[in-house]
């Protein structure tokens, strides 16, 4: 299959009101049905990114562009766009306005200008897919934050988006918490939506990303396939990344001469049978 | 007011459809501060306790500890009603049943008085107890969703609604901050509590603005419009229950027509 870049940023610079630089030539690709991970420290650019790629933001310079056509700032266009990019904020409760779960889910697909029968039909299986349809009548204040987390994403799911951006949708959960709200972004990539997350988890980003997208002060510093990207040290300094362990498991049997050339594992199973076999 | 509302969401009466709750507590306030009837009153001030704590099954011990909250406001406003001050001149030598005399200036209770202050109290306890059965059965969700079928302006509902939701999120912070302040002995001393509960205030507001920006643009994100638009829920109607309920509201018209003039105050 071909690769299609289905959303691409072309040296977009912004700056906030106050004058704070946020981004400094930001250019970016992401392939159509692709998993990408976006890393970088704590105000690196990774939201302000994001909110360029719905058009929220407008940058100063440069442009965004969704399946090669440059994306417009009129009313009619944005709605298109924000139904093409949907986008799930780190804190649910600024997401969240509304005080019945099911009535929150909804407010995308009304605002869609759907008919209430299928309004009714994707909140359904929005709620069914990300595990909360037993929550439905629950007031929003009395769920857990992990329920939240999946409440909000649900919301953005139930619009259908092609490109699902979820902003640090690991912050905060359990361990259990963040294996399945894993699950759930691998279920939507597998139906063939664009998951695109920004993560401090480089574990994460190596294991599960197509792609690895780097920034650091308002900067790409480094994108391509995770192999690459994450044993590139000047990358990974700069952004003051640490390695990923499996990586650095691998290097260190390559050093000992146990593991020949080729690909670097990217799974603890991979990694683990290759020990299995050396072993032999 | 979290209690209310969770008590609301876990009682018994739930599912009933909000206009036949809401119908009935504004119907049946409306008798019984128009009806002029002692017996009607009390009748309802008895039927609202059944039907809030033996129906709806919200527990009698947190009913009672709410009912004591305007208990002190009624019981000051109905004692100075009650009271009657005389002075010198015609009327000087009213019927007073307890009185203390200072000078020519008489203050004390009359049995008109006593049947005024009576009146008003019963009057009261019985609208409290009508407001206590929509606010103990009927969430601020259905209640909000009421308003919006009764075309209530959307600005209306939809600040209600912001509103309501950013209660418990605010409540949540301000909770998380002052413990974290008294972690720090913010309020070991008058002082230490002053300036706490200062930066305290500082820091929800701050918050309170923080959140609304965040969420101009999480709902723009999920193509907001104008308007908080969302599906609406369903309640299921349930003719015999709403005909039951009109029945009686009627009989209690009837025993107001029926008493009607014997009215304590």
């Amino acid at each position: 299959m071909a690769e299609t870049v289905l959303l691409e940023a072309r040296e977009i610079e912004f700056s906030y009101p106050d004058g704070t630089p946020a981004l400094g030539g930001v250019s970016a690709g992401i392939i159509q049905g692709s998993r990408v991970a976006v890393l970088g420290p704590n105000g690196a650019g990774k939201t302000t990114f994001f909110l360029h790629l719905n058009g929220t933001l407008r940058p100063r310079r440069g442009e965004v562009r969704l399946a090669g056509e440059r994306i417009r700032y009129d009313r009619a266009y944005l709605r298109e766009l924000r139904r093409t990019v949907g986008i799930v904020f780190q804190d649910p409760d600024t997401q969240l306005f509304s005080a019945n779960v099911a009535q929150d889910v909804s407010f995308g697909p009304v605002n869609m200008g759907l008919p209430p029968a299928e309004v009714r039909e994707q909140v359904r299986q929005a709620m069914a897919a990300t595990g909360v349809a037993h929550l439905q009548d629950r007031p929003t204040h009395s769920l857990s934050y992990g329920e939240k987390k999946r409440v909000a994403l649900a919301g953005v799911l139930a619009m259908r988006p092609r490109v699902l951006i979820c902003d640090e949708p690991l912050a905060f959960l359990d361990p259990q918490g963040q294996e399945e709200l894993i699950e759930l972004l691998e279920a939507e990539s597998r139906r063939g939506t664009t998951v695109v997350i920004a993560t401090h988890d480089v574990n994460l980003a190596y294991a599960w990303a197509d792609q690895v997208l780097v920034m650091a002060a308002g900067k790409v510093i480094g994108t391509g396939r995770p192999q690459e990207v994450f044993q590139t040290a000047g990358i990974m300094q700069q952004a003051g990344l640490p390695t990923p362990w499996i990586l650095e498991v691998y290097r260190e049997l390559e050093r000992q001469g146990w593991a020949a050339g080729g690909s670097p594992p990217r799974r603890k199973e991979e990694l683990l049978a290759l020990i299995r076999q050396a072993g032999c | 007011m979290v209690a209310v509302d969770s008590h609301a969401y876990a009682s018994r009466l739930r599912s009933w459809h909000p206009a036949e709750k809401a119908g009935l507590a504004l119907a049946t306030m409306f008798i019984a501060l128009a009806a002029g009837s002692s017996l009607t009153e009390v009748t309802i001030a008895v039927l609202m306790l059944v039907m809030t704590v033996g129906l709806a099954g919200i527990p009698p011990g947190f009913y009672l500890r709410l009912l004591a909250l305007p208990a002190v406001f009624v019981l000051v406003g109905a004692a100075s009603a009650g009271l009657s001050v005389t002075g010198p001149g015609p009327g000087a030598g009213a019927d007073f049943l307890v009185a203390v005399s200072l000078g020519n200036i008489t203050t004390g209770f009359t049995a008109a008085g006593l049947s005024l202050a009576t009146g008003l109290l019963l009057r009261s306890l019985a609208a409290v107890t009508c407001l206590y059965f929509l606010a103990l059965t009927t969430p601020m969700v259905d209640v909000i969703w009421l308003l919006r079928r009764l075309r209530v302006p959307a600005l209306l509902t939809e600040l209600l609604e912001l509103t309501y939701r950013y209660i418990f999120v605010l409540a949540d912070l301000a909770s998380q901050v002052r413990t974290a302040q008294s972690c720090r002995q913010g309020y070991a001393s008058w002082s230490n509590s002053c300036r706490s509960l200062g930066g305290l205030i500082n820091a929800v507001f701050r918050k309170a603005g923080w959140y609304s920006r965040q969420l101009a643009v999480a709902l723009a994100a999920r193509g907001y419009q104008g308007q908080l638009a969302v599906m609406e829920a369903e309640h299921g109607r349930c003719p015999t229950r709403a005909a039951w309920l009109a029945g009686l509201e009627a009989g209690l018209l009837v025993l107001a027509w029926l008493d009607r003039g014997h009215y304590l105050g």
